[in-house]
C-alpha cells in the first residue's frame, strides 16, 4: 500500500493511517469483549447471591414482622450489604401491599436501614431518579420530615406528583397544598401517577380544588385541562359547593378533546338544576366534533331524566356517524329507561348495543339470557 | 484499448473509493445510534427501577387495552394462546380474536373452549375490512370478543379487530407470540407518562427458539444451540437494543414489530387503518403515523420501551430465513416508495431529515451496495487493479467494526436486563458476532438483492399468501423445506421405505399443521396433516396443512374433485385398500413403529416451547397421542382399517374427493369456480 492523504497542510502516508484506525478499532474490540464478558459475570455472582438469600430474609423479614419484637436494628446490622440490598427490596413490596400496624411496624425496619437519611442526601444532590426514588421511600416509610426540610423544588411534573403524593399520604400538608403543587405548571399534561394523585386530592379538597379551577382554566393547556375534566367527573361525591360554570363553559370550549372531557364531566354533576337548561343541551348535542356529540349522548344518558333522554333520542334519530350513533345507543341501552321498540329505530346499532348488554349482564350475573 | 482499459480502471477506482465512503458514513451512522441506544437504555432502566408509589389497579385513570389477535388456521394452538392472553396482568383488557376465513376447526376450538354465542346484531359500524359474518361473546369470558370474517389476510384481520375495539389503546400481537405477563404493564409506560400525546410504543421482540414456555410462559431462557436462531439472537439484540433504542433517543424511532405494539385506537383508525396491499404493515403503519400527525401539526410521542417482552420462535434455516428476509426487503422498499416524499423533507422533522433518509441509506441501500463490492473486488483483482493488501485491511477493519458493533448490543443487553444470565450464554453470543461477519452478513446482501429484484418484478407472492392467511415468522420457520405433497409422496408410494425414510422431516412442524422440515432429501417429499379422517374426525391424526411453501412457489393443500386442479395429476384419499392407490402402500396411523415398511415413522412431539413437532421416530411412546404414521403395504396394519395413498382416480378412496396440493394461482382458479 502506498500513496499519502493528505489534510490541514499535512501528509501522512495510507498506511499510518490505517494502522491507527486498526488501533482504535483493535483497543474498542478488546475493551467491548472485557466489559461485556466483566459485566455479565459480575451480574451472574452478584445475581446468584442475591437470589440464593432472597427466601431466606424474606421468611426472617415476615417471622421479625409478625412476631413480639423485630429487633429491627439489631438485625439490620448483621446483614451483609447484598442482605441490605434484598432486605430494602423486600420491604418496597411489602410496604406496598400492606396496611395498618403491620405496615406501621414495617416502617420501622426502613428507619433501621436508614433509609429516610439517604432520602435526604438525594433530595439535596441527587438527579431527577434518585429525587423520585428518595420521595417515593419517604411516602411509603411515612416520613415527610427530610422533604419537608428540604429546601426541594419539584422539576418536573413526575417530581410534582411524587411531591403532592407525599403530602397526602403522610398529611405532611394540606390536600389544598397538593393540588397546587400539582397544577402549578398550567403547560404540562400530568403522568397518570400525578392524575391520580390530583384525584386523591381533589376527594379530600374538592372546594381547593374545583376553585383552582375555576380561576385557572382558561391558562391551562388542552392536555392538562381535559385531565383536570376527567378527574372532575370522579369526585362528584365530594362535591357540596363550587362554581361548576366553568364546566359548562368548558363545555363550549375551543378543543374539541376539552368539550368531549367536560361533557363526561358533567355527566355526573347532572343533579344540579342550573345546568339542565334544553336550549344548552340542544346546543351540546349539535356539536361539530362526533367524538364530542359522543360524550355529551353519554353525559344525558347519565342524567337519564326525561328532559335529557328526549334530547338524546332526538340527537340519535338525526346523527349520522355511526361511532357517535353507537356510543349513544350503548349508553340509552345502559339506561334502561326505553323500551326494545322505541330503541328499533336506530337499527343496528340499537340491536347491538342490546345484544352486548344483555352479554354483560349474564357475565356478570350468570343469569339466563335477557331477551331484548 | 488503452482508452477503454482507463475507463475499466477509472470506473473501478470511482466505484472503490464510493463504496468505502458509502460504508464509512454508515457505520459512522451506526456508530452514533449504538452511543445514543446507550444513553437511552440507562435512562430506560433507571425508569423502569423506579415504580411510583400508587397502587395502579385502584385508580380510574389507567388506559384500557384492547388486545387484537388475528388468527387463521390456528386451530391446534389457539385456545392455548387466548387463555394465554386472558392471564394478563392489566387492570382493563379486552381480548378481539380475529377469526380470519380460517379452513380448519380455529373457530370452532374457540366456541366449544370459551362458551361463544354469537351476537344476534349485524356489525353497526363501517369496517375496513373483508365482510364480517358475525361476532362472538363468550357466556364466561367477558372480556374476550370474537371476530369471525371472510379471509382477508393480517392487515385486515387487524383492521376488522381495530374497528370493533372498545378500549383507547389497541395492541396489536401475533398469535403465535409469547408475551410476557407483565408485558402490558410495561408497554403501556409511555403512555403513563404521555397520557394525551402517546400514539405507539413498541417492545422488544426476542428469540424463543429453545426456551422453556409453559402454559403461554416463557420460564427458562435459553440461547439457541444451532447457529443461524443463534445468529438471529444475536441480530435482533442488535436491532432492538442498538438500533431502536438510538432512534428513540432521537425521537426517531419509524418502526414498531407487528409481533408486540401498542397503538392509540383512535389515531389508527384516523389514518384508515392498515394498508392492505403491503407486507409489512408494522412498517407501514408507524411510518404513516408519523406522516399524518406531522402534517397535523400534532405533538406526539413514539416510544420504545426495552423491558417487555415478545417470544417468537425465528425460521431455522436458510431457505425459510431467505424467504422472510426477502419478504422484509420488499416491504421496506416498498414502504419507502410509498413514503418518499418524506425524505429530505423538513416538514418531517428529524423522520424527515435524518433518521428516514440514514435508515434508506443504511438498511435499503447498504446490503446492495456491499453485495456489489463483492461482485467488485473479485473483478478488480481479476484485472489486476486491486491491492490486495488494501483489500485485505479494509475487510479486517469493516469486519472489526461490525463485529464491536454487534458486541455493543450485547453489552448493552448484559448491562440492563440480561436475560442471558450465564456469562457462557453470553460467550457465545459474542462469538455470533464475529461469525456473523464471515459468510451470514454476506449471504444477507444476496438476499438483499434477490428481494429487490422481486420487487422490481412486481412479485406479491407474500400478498398472495395474505389472501389465504397470513403468515409469521413462525409459519415460515415450520414452513421451511416442506414440499407438495403430492409429488412427494407419490415418489415415495413407489419407493417404499428408503424413500418415505428420506421424506422424513427432523424438525419443525408446529401443532398448527404446518409443515416440517429441514431435511433437504425432503426437497420433493414432505408430510401433510388433514384435520380429519374419514372414520373419526376428531382423533389425532393427519391435520391440514396450509401453504406449503417451497422454493418455486408457496402451496396448500384443498380437497376437490378434480385431481388436476393442482400441482402434479394427482393427490391423496384415504381408503382401506391400498391398491387404489398408485404404488403398492400408503399412510397408516398407528402406535407401533414397527407396524410399517421400516423400523419407524413420523409422530408429533411436544417441543421446549410447547410446540408440536414432526419428527422421524423408532419409539412411538411419550409423543404426542401416542402414535404416528408409517408407510406400509398393508392397510390394516394401523390403528384403523385404511390410510392415505396417492393417487390420479379420486374416486378410488371413500369419497369422490382428494387432497390435491394447489399452488395460489391453481387455489384462485378454483375458488372462482
Amino acid at each position: 500500500m502506498t500513496g499519502q492523504i493528505t489534510g490541514f497542510g499535512y501528509a501522512v502516508p495510507v498506511t499510518v493511517v490505517l494502522v491507527a484506525i486498526a488501533l482504535v478499532v483493535g483497543l474498542a474490540l478488546a475493551v467491548s469483549f472485557y466489559l461485556t464478558v466483566g459485566w455479565s459475570v459480575y451480574r451472574s455472582v452478584h445475581d446468584t447471591r442475591r437470589d440464593s438469600v432472597r427466601d431466606d430474609l424474606r421468611g426472617e423479614l415476615l417471622a421479625r414482622l409478625f412476631g413480639d419484637d423485630p429487633e429491627w436494628e439489631t438485625w439490620v446490622g448483621e446483614l451483609s450489604g447484598v442482605e441490605r440490598e434484598v432486605v430494602e427490596s423486600l420491604l418496597d413490596d411489602h410496604l406496598r401491599e400492606l396496611d395498618g400496624d403491620d405496615a406501621d411496624r414495617l416502617r420501622e425496619l426502613g428507619d433501621a436501614l436508614a433509609i429516610p437519611e439517604r432520602a435526604s442526601r438525594r433530595l439535596a444532590d441527587g438527579d431527577e431518579f434518585e429525587r423520585l426514588h428518595a420521595l417515593t421511600w419517604l411516602t411509603l416509610l411515612r416520613r415527610p420530615e427530610p422533604y419537608l426540610a428540604a429546601d426541594f423544588r419539584p422539576r418536573s411534573p413526575r417530581e410534582r406528583a411524587a411531591a403532592a403524593r407525599l403530602c397526602i399520604e403522610t398529611g405532611a400538608a394540606p390536600a389544598a397544598v397538593a393540588v397546587a403543587i400539582l397544577l402549578a405548571d398550567g403547560d404540562e399534561e400530568l403522568p397518570v401517577f400525578g392524575q391520580d394523585t390530583l384525584y386523591r386530592a381533589a376527594r379530600e379538597a374538592p372546594s381547593a380544588f374545583l376553585t383552582t379551577a375555576s380561576e385557572h382554566y382558561r391558562t391551562w393547556s388542552t392536555a392538562l385541562l381535559v385531565q383536570v375534566l376527567t378527574v372532575t367527573g370522579h369526585i362528584d361525591t365530594s362535591v357540596r359547593t363550587g362554581d361548576l360554570a366553568w364546566l359548562t363553559a368548558a363545555l363550549e370550549g375551543d378543543e374539541p378533546a376539552v368539550r368531549a372531557a367536560a361533557a363526561r364531566a358533567l355527566g355526573a354533576f347532572g343533579w344540579r338544576r342550573p345546568l339542565r337548561d334544553r336550549v344548552f343541551l340542544e346546543r351540546a348535542t349539535a356539536d361539530p366534533s362526533p367524538k364530542v356529540r359522543a360524550a355529551v349522548y353519554e353525559m344525558l344518558a347519565d342524567w337519564g331524566d326525561e328532559t335529557a333522554v328526549s334530547v338524546l333520542m332526538h340527537a340519535l334519530v338525526s346523527e349520522d356517524d355511526r361511532r357517535a350513533l353507537l356510543r349513544g345507543t350503548r349508553a340509552l341501552v345502559a339506561h334502561d329507561g326505553v323500551d326494545g321498540e322505541a330503541g328499533r329505530v336506530f337499527g343496528d346499532a340499537w340491536a347491538w348495543s342490546s345484544e352486548h348488554a344483555a352479554y354483560d349482564r349474564r357475565v356478570n350475573r350468570g343469569s339466563e339470557r335477557v331477551v331484548t | 484499448m488503452h482508452t477503454l482499459a482507463h475507463a475499466v480502471v477509472g470506473l473501478f477506482v470511482v466505484t472503490g473509493l464510493f463504496v468505502v465512503g458509502y460504508y464509512a458514513l454508515v457505520n459512522a451512522y451506526y456508530l452514533c445510534i449504538h452511543v445514543l441506544a446507550l444513553f437511552e437504555l440507562r435512562d430506560d432502566v433507571r425508569e423502569s427501577n423506579w415504580r411510583p408509589p400508587f397502587r395502579r389497579f385502584s385508580t380510574p385513570f389507567y388506559p384500557g387495552i384492547s388486545v387484537v389477535v388475528p388468527a387463521y388456521n390456528e386451530a391446534a394452538t389457539i385456545g392455548e394462546s387466548v387463555q394465554s392472553l386472558l392471564s394478563l396482568n392489566y387492570p382493563e383488557v379486552e381480548i378481539v380474536v380475529v377469526n380470519d376465513g380460517s379452513t380448519d376447526d380455529t373457530l370452532a376450538r374457540l366456541v366449544e373452549r370459551y362458551d361463544l354465542e354469537a351476537v344476534d346484531a349485524d356489525v353497526p359500524l363501517d369496517v375496513p375490512s373483508e365482510p364480517i359474518h358475525d361476532v362472538y361473546r363468550s357466556r364466561t369470558y367477558e372480556e374476550l370478543l370474537v371476530v369471525d370474517k371472510d379471509n382477508g389476510g393480517k392487515s385486515d384481520a387487524l383492521n376488522a379487530g381495530v374497528w370493533l375495539a372498545d378500549m383507547p389503546l389497541f395492541c396489536a400481537v401475533d398469535s403465535d407470540t409469547v408475551i410476557d405477563r407483565d408485558a402490558l404493564l410495561q408497554i403501556v409506560t409511555p403512555f403513563l407518562e404521555h397520557p394525551a400525546k402517546a400514539v405507539a410504543s413498541g417492545g422488544v421482540i426476542r428469540v424463543a427458539n429453545e426456551c422453556v414456555v409453559r402454559d403461554g410462559i416463557v420460564e427458562e431462557v435459553n440461547l439457541p444451540k444451532t447457529g443461524l436462531p443463534g445468529l438471529q439472537v444475536m441480530e435482533y439484540l442488535r436491532a432492538f437494543y442498538s438500533g431502536r433504542l438510538g432512534l428513540n433517543r432521537i425521537n426517531g424511532l419509524i418502526l414498531i414489530s407487528g409481533a408486540f405494539g401498542l397503538f392509540r385506537t383512535d389515531a389508527v383508525r384516523e389514518i384508515g387503518g392498515y394498508r392492505q396491499d403491503t407486507i409489512t404493515e408494522d412498517f407501514d403503519i408507524v411510518v404513516r403515523l408519523h406522516r399524518h400527525l406531522t402534517d397535523e401539526d400534532r405533538d406526539y410521542v413514539v416510544d420504545f420501551v426495552p423491558e417487555p417482552v415478545a417470544w417468537t420462535e425465528v425460521p431455522a434455516t436458510r431457505r425459510v430465513l431467505g424467504r422472510q428476509r426477502r419478504r422484509w426487503y420488499r416491504g421496506m422498499v416498498e414502504t419507502v416508495v410509498t413514503n418518499r416524499a418524506m425524505l429530505f423533507n423538513r416538514k418531517y422533522g428529524r423522520v424527515g431529515t435524518v433518521v428516514f433518509p440514514f435508515f434508506v441509506a443504511a438498511e435499503m441501500f447498504g446490503p446492495l451496495i456491499e453485495g456489489l463490492g463483492y461482485v467488485l473486488l473479485p473483478l478488480a483483482w481479476y484485472f489486476g487493479i486491486l491491492d490486495v493488501q488494501f483489500f485485505a485491511v479494509f475487510f479486517l477493519l469493516t469486519t472489526g467494526v461490525g463485529v464491536f458493533l454487534s458486541w455493543f448490543g450485547v453489552f448493552s443487553e448484559v448491562w440492563s436486563y440480561n436475560r442471558y444470565e450465564s456469562p457462557r450464554d453470553v460467550l457465545r453470543l459474542l462469538w455470533y458476532g464475529v461469525l456473523e461477519n464471515f459468510g451470514y452478513r454476506q449471504w444477507k446482501t444476496i438476499v438483499a438483492w434477490h428481494g429487490l429484484i422481486e420487487y422490481l418484478r412486481g412479485d406479491q407472492s407474500w400478498g398472495v399468501m395474505e389472501r389465504r392467511g397470513f403468515g409469521t415468522d413462525d409459519d415460515e420457520a415450520a414452513e421451511s423445506g416442506a414440499a407438495a405433497l403430492g409429488a412427494g409422496l407419490g415418489a415415495m408410494a413407489t419407493a417404499g421405505t428408503a424413500t418415505a425414510r428420506g421424506a422424513a422431516t427432523t424438525g419443525t412442524a408446529t401443532a398448527r399443521g404446518d409443515a416440517t422440515a429441514t431435511d433437504e432429501t425432503a426437497a420433493n417429499g414432505g408430510f401433510v396433516w388433514i384435520d380429519w379422517l374419514a372414520e373419526a374426525p376428531d382423533t389425532d391424526g393427519l391435520r391440514w396443512l396450509d401453504r406449503i411453501a417451497t422454493e418455486e412457489a408457496p402451496g396448500r393443500f384443498v380437497p376437490d374433485t378434480d385431481r388436476t386442479v393442482g400441482v402434479g395429476d394427482g393427490g391423496f384419499v384415504w381408503t382401506r385398500d391400498f391398491a387404489d392407490g398408485v404404488g403398492d402402500g400408503g399412510f397408516v396411523w398407528t402406535t407401533d413403529p414397527s407396524v410399517g415398511a421400516g423400523d419407524g415413522g413420523f409422530a408429533l412431539v411436544p417441543a421446549a416451547d410447547g410446540a408440536l413437532r414432526l419428527v422421524e421416530k423408532t419409539d412411538f411412546t411419550d409423543v404426542f397421542g401416542d402414535g404416528g404414521f408409517v408407510w406400509t403395504t398393508d392397510p390394516t396394519a394401523g390403528a384403523g382399517d385404511g390410510g392415505f395413498v396417492w393417487t390420479r382416480e379420486f374416486t378410488e378412496g371413500e369419497n369422490d374427493e382428494g387432497l390435491v396440493w394447489v399452488v395460489d394461482a391453481a387455489g384462485d382458479a378454483d375458488a372462482e369456480d
